[in-house]
C-alpha cells in the first residue's frame, strides 16, 4: 500500500527543519564569530544555493526594474536585520531569541495595512495582539 | 533593556520591512527572481564587510558552520517555494513553516543545554501561536 503522504507537506516540513537548523547553527556560530563575520559567511552560503536558481528564475528576461529593485531591498534590509540577530544571539539564548525575532510578520502585516492598504482579518489582529504580549513576556 | 532584546527588536522591525518589500517585489516579479535579487542584496555589502572587519581567526569548523547558516536558510526558502509550487495552500504551508523556532528550541535545549523558565516557555508558546495566527490569510485577503 502506498502511503498517502503529500509531497507538498514533505517539502513544507523540510523547510521547517531547514529553518530550525538555521536558527540553531546561527547561535553556535555567533558564540565564536562576530556578527559581521557571520553575515559574510552567511552570504556566501546563500550565494552557493542561488547560482542554480539564477538560470531558471528568468531574471535576465525580467524587465520590471522596480520589481528587481524591491527584491534587492529585501536583501539589503535583511543584512542589517541578520547582524542584529547575530548580535542578539551572542548574549541571548537561541530558544528565546529565535521565537522573538520570528515574530517579524507582526510588523509586515501592520505595514501592509498602512502602505498597501491591505486589510487584516480578525484572526490576524488577534495574532498581532498575542505577538506583542509574547514579546513583553519574553523581555521580562 | 537587556542588549539581546534591543537587537531582537531591531531585527523584528527590519525583517518586517523586508516582508513588505517581498510583497512589493513578488507583485511584479516571480518568487524565484525575487530570491535571486535578495541574494544580490546580501552580496552588495560583503566587500565592505570584508575590508573593514577583523580577519576570521576561529577554527575551520566555525567557517563551515557560518556557511551552513546561509545554506540552511536558503534551503528552507527553496523548500517552501517548492511546496507552494506543487500545490500547497499558502495558508497551510506558510503557517506550518512559521513554527520553525520549535526545531531550534529542540536543538538548543538538547545540544547547548539552554534552559527556559516556565514564564519564558509561556512566552515562547504565545509567540508561536501568534505567528500561526498572523500568517493566516484567507484567499479573499490575498490580493495579487
Amino acid at each position: 500500500m502506498k502511503a498517502a503522504f503529500p509531497k507538498w507537506l514533505l517539502f513544507s516540513l523540510l523547510a521547517l527543519l531547514s529553518w530550525g537548523v538555521f536558527g540553531f547553527l546561527s547561535k553556535v556560530g555567533s558564540q565564536e564569530l562576530s556578527p559581521v563575520q557571520m553575515q559574510v559567511l552567511f552570504s556566501a552560503g546563500v550565494f552557493i544555493l542561488t547560482i542554480p536558481a539564477w538560470f531558471r528564475s528568468g531574471i535576465a528576461a525580467s524587465s520590471d526594474k522596480l520589481g528587481l529593485l524591491y527584491g534587492t531591498f529585501t536583501g539589503l534590509f535583511s543584512v542589517i536585520a541578520n547582524l542584529a540577530v547575530f548580535a542578539a544571539l551572542k548574549e541571548g539564548q537561541a530558544s528565546i531569541v529565535q521565537p522573538a525575532t520570528g515574530l517579524y510578520p507582526l510588523v509586515t502585516v501592520v505595514l501592509a495595512v498602512i502602505v498597501l492598504k491591505e486589510r487584516m482579518n480578525r484572526i490576524q489582529v488577534t495574532g498581532v495582539i498575542l505577538a506583542l504580549v509574547a514579546l513583553w513576556i519574553l523581555s521580562i | 533593556m537587556q542588549s539581546w532584546l534591543f537587537y531582537a527588536l531591531i531585527a523584528v522591525l527590519l525583517y518586517g520591512v523586508v516582508g513588505l518589500f517581498q510583497k512589493l517585489a513578488t507583485n511584479r516579479i516571480s518568487a524565484s527572481a525575487s530570491v535571486v535579487c535578495c541574494a544580490v542584496g546580501f552580496l552588495l555589502p560583503v566587500p565592505y564587510f570584508v575590508a573593514t572587519s577583523r580577519p576570521i581567526t576561529a577554527s575551520a569548523l566555525y567557517l563551515l558552520i557560518g556557511l551552513l547558516v546561509g545554506v540552511t536558510s536558503q534551503l528552507g526558502s527553496w523548500f517552501l517555494f517548492a511546496s507552494l509550487e506543487i500545490g500547497a495552500k499558502a495558508s497551510i504551508a506558510v503557517t506550518l513553516t512559521a513554527l520553525y523556532p520549535l526545531i531550534t528550541i529542540l536543538l538548543a535545549t538538547t545540544f547547548l543545554a539552554e534552559r527556559l523558565t516556565p514564564l519564558q516557555w509561556f512566552g515562547v508558546l504565545l509567540a508561536l501561536v501568534a505567528g500561526v495566527l498572523i500568517s493566516y490569510e484567507t484567499p479573499a485577503d490575498r490580493r495579487t
